[in-house]
């Protein structure tokens, strides 16, 4: 139970983090039962965590982990739906980027970007970018040196600006 | 724009944040998360996928592989662990709201849904006639409390194809705006014995029209629909 009530604490100071890190990354279809996986992998997993103080960085390590599993499975099951074609799904009821991006233009045309680029482009962009991660933490939650994270996001901001064309202009 | 420009227009990006029904949903699932059971399914995973590798190798190797495993048995064990309709027993009865905590509605539906195994689950109850669905925290103990209600487009529309295969409504009545008070609640996903109570407004009930909860079963990291089970409510109202 006392593994249980930590779960839940850092359920409710991370969630929305993690969340959010699973919309950008993997879309919004999947990404609430990917938030529900991810604490339910921390809860399983949680005896062996031994970097205390930085729970967060290893609960955005897991959800990368899942994100990249999901993706894959994706691939594999071609019935499914693909990374980009989530996007105005039918059912009104459902999340989609236009209804949790607020219908606002700048916001879905960045969130399109960053699903057109690369996995590890996009990986940085939206910890380091997105989240506002320090380098050591992107790093971190990578399983990168941190020379990596600079390079990587320099030129991952690159490729974003070009998917976005004009639109970063409008700003 | 500039680097830093940039960078200043990425951290001011919105963040959406999640709903917190959904949040209160998933907290519930973290408190009745069972290690033992899910112990259970990553060893059944693991016969899955040793099952599969073995298949890779040809069928002929595998039925031999699977007649070994089974003894002195010709038919062969079920890889799976999948709940099928057969492992989930549901009775609904419909009341006469007596709850003083929900005095504001008219009547109470008694969900007792018991299944054999893990199972993801969302639960439509079809009662014409009534209205809102809702659902009260303030409830004696040996009653589960879902957290939160709602519904989803794609789960209507199973309902309502449960509904016409069963033949309750007809195909003309297909429309989903006929549908828009269907709601949902649910069971948590391990195995066992859960009792429900849903409370609903009257909005014309006679008594006189068929009521049925439709039970459907999902999996999979996206919850697909796998089967629906529609049951017959029974009512203590007239």
């Amino acid at each position: 139970m006392e593994n249980k009530r930590i779960i839940i604490k850092w359920f409710d100071l991370y969630s929305d983090d993690i969340y959010q890190f699973l919309i950008y990354r993997v879309g919004v279809k999947d990404a609430e039962d990917l938030v529900q996986e991810v604490f339910i992998r921390a809860l399983k997993n949680i005896d062996s965590f031994q970097d205390e103080g930085k729970e967060k960085s290893w609960l955005y390590s897991i959800a990368r982990n899942l994100a990249v599993d999901e993706i894959r499975k994706r691939s594999r099951n071609k019935w499914k739906t693909l990374l980009s074609s989530d996007i105005g799904q039918e059912g009104t009821n459902e999340v989609t980027p236009e209804t949790i991006l607020e219908k606002n233009e700048i916001n879905i045309a960045l969130y399109n970007g960053i699903h057109r680029l690369k996995p590890t482009y996009r990986d940085v962009i939206i910890l380091k970018g997105l989240k506002e991660l320090s380098v050591s933490e992107t790093a971190a939650v990578l399983d990168w040196k941190e020379s990596k994270v600079r390079l990587t996001y320099h030129r991952a901001k690159l490729a974003l600006k070009r998917e976005l064309g004009g639109v970063q202009d409008e700003k | 724009m500039r680097n830093d420009e940039f960078d200043k227009f990425l951290g001011e990006t919105r963040k959406p944040k999640m709903d917190e029904q959904e949040k209160n949903k998933i907290r519930q699932t973290i408190l009745h998360f069972s290690p033992d059971s899910q112990q259970e399914k990553r060893s059944i995973g693991t016969w899955k996928k040793i099952a599969v590798s073995f298949s890779s190798i040809g069928a002929v190797v595998l039925f031999a592989t699977l007649l070994l495993f089974n003894g002195d048995s010709s038919t062969p064990p079920s890889l799976g662990n999948s709940v099928t309709p057969e492992d989930v027993s549901i009775k609904a009865t419909l009341m006469v709201n007596d709850n003083d905590y929900m005095s504001h509605k008219d009547y109470v539906l008694e969900v007792v849904v018991h299944r054999e195994k893990d199972g993801w689950n969302m639960i439509y109850p079809f009662i014409q006639g009534t209205k809102v669905m809702g659902y009260t925290d303030y409830e004696a103990d040996e009653y589960f409390i879902p957290g939160s209600i709602g519904r989803k487009d794609v789960d209507v529309e199973t309902v309502i194809n449960a509904l016409i295969e069963e033949e309750i409504i007809a195909e003309t009545d297909r429309e989903l705006d006929s549908y828009s008070d269907l709601l949902s609640f649910w069971t948590p996903e391990e195995a066992g014995e859960y009792k429900v109570r849903m409370y609903f407004e009257d909005d014309g009930f006679t008594g006189n029209d068929p009521m049925y909860v439709v039970y459907i079963h999902k999996e999979g990291f996206g919850r697909e629909v796998r089967w629906t089970k529609v049951v017959e409510v029974e009512s203590e109202v007239y």
